[in-house]
């Protein structure tokens, strides 16, 4: 059941779509540093697996979500705690708009990665 | 000029599931919606069931859902409006007959939040017991609520959960609680703080969409939590 599409119901929408990838992001996360457990040659063998181009895309994704998830827990924060009932709306753009920056600024590496642009470089460092 | 309406009809007694039924009529260029709803009971279909009461936007007895948002019909204009226009019953409540649903749980919310001043000390005997100005705007956007469901129908915790309060009953506790000359908390804080109480609202802010009066609800729900807040600290 929906009511009508605006800015509010899109976030909290967004916000419970992001929690749930979010937490199997993090059982994902557990499953892989478990390896560690069972020696080097497992755990290189995992890390092998994830550094495939697929799982680059991935994570290039879970930044985006990590990313909402918290920008938009802050515009909760200020709607709860702050003054900020009647201008919900402003905030969640502008903060939409910081977390494109932010995105920018963190998966500019990754992204360059997933391009295959770093291998003139010699880049890695992932 | 000739608008269509496509109503949602259902007789829990005679039938199983909803149907809509559509007619074409005459319109004037200023007539509202309940104007139209009229115009069809009584010269089309008699059996069309809808409440009205004050026809002036006040009593919210003829709030429903017109091509998706949830209306006063009593205040929006026909002409406002394009194409086919769809006339449903408010969400989540149970249909009793076409466009009206049972509201009995609804006010019960609202008798739960005891919305009447509370006091303890008796009235001054030469005045009135008064307020400042600023006091005052204090419950500006609470007081005005006329009750007709629009926002508790479209808020989705209470569809999640059909005991949640909902914002009309939590607006109306704190046009009480808000209000300096009530000293009613300790009675209200028991249901407002319970499962079913300020803490199920999620901010989604439907219910400020679907307020016909754009009063404010969540406003009223958030205020609500920083008093409970502070009370227990």
């Amino acid at each position: 059941m929906r009511y009508r599409w605006h800015a509010g119901y899109v976030a909290w929408l967004l916000n419970r779509i992001t929690g749930i990838l979010i937490t199997f992001y993090l059982v994902m996360h557990i499953w892989v540093i478990h390896h560690l457990a069972h020696g080097p040659e497992q755990y290189k063998q995992v890390m092998d697996f994830l550094s495939s181009k697929l799982f680059v895309f991935f994570e290039l994704g879970i930044i985006g979500v990590v990313l909402y998830h918290m920008m938009n827990g802050i515009r909760i924060v200020l709607v709860d705690f702050g003054n900020s009932v009647t201008n919900h709306k402003t905030i969640f753009w502008v903060l939409m708009a910081i977390g494109v920056v932010l995105y920018v600024f963190c998966a500019w590496d990754l992204a360059v990665l997933f391009l295959g642009l770093d291998s003139a470089a010699g880049a890695g460092g992932h | 000029m000739e608008r269509t309406f496509r109503i949602y009809r259902f007789n829990p007694e005679e039938a199983k599931e909803p149907h809509y039924d559509t007619f074409t009529i005459e319109v004037d260029q200023t007539w509202t919606v309940l104007d139209a709803l009229n115009a069809i009971k009584w010269h089309h279909d008699g059996t069309l069931a809808f409440r009205r009461s004050c026809r002036h936007g006040i009593c919210g007895s003829c709030a429903v859902m017109i091509n998706g948002k949830n209306e006063l019909a009593c205040e929006k204009l026909v002409a406002s409006l394009k194409g086919v226009i769809t006339i449903e019953p408010l969400k989540q409540f149970p249909v009793l007959r076409d466009l009206m649903v049972e509201q009995e749980e609804f006010f019960e919310k609202l008798r739960l939040v005891k919305p009447w001043l509370i006091n303890h000390t008796s009235p001054p005997t030469d005045k009135e017991r008064l307020q400042s100005p600023e006091d005052r705007r204090v419950i500006d956007g609470m007081w005005e609520c006329i009750l007709c469901g629009a926002c508790t129908s479209a808020c989705p915790a209470f569809w999640d959960n059909d005991s949640f309060l909902g914002p009309a009953a939590l607006l109306k506790a704190f046009r009480y609680v808000g209000d300096t000359r009530d000293e009613g908390l300790d009675e209200r804080v028991g249901i407002l703080d319970s499962k079913i109480g300020v803490w199920r609202c999620h901010t989604i802010f439907n219910c400020v969409e679907a307020c016909p009066k754009s009063l404010n609800p969540t406003d009223a729900i958030v205020k609500l939590r920083k008093r409970l807040v502070k009370e227990k600290l």
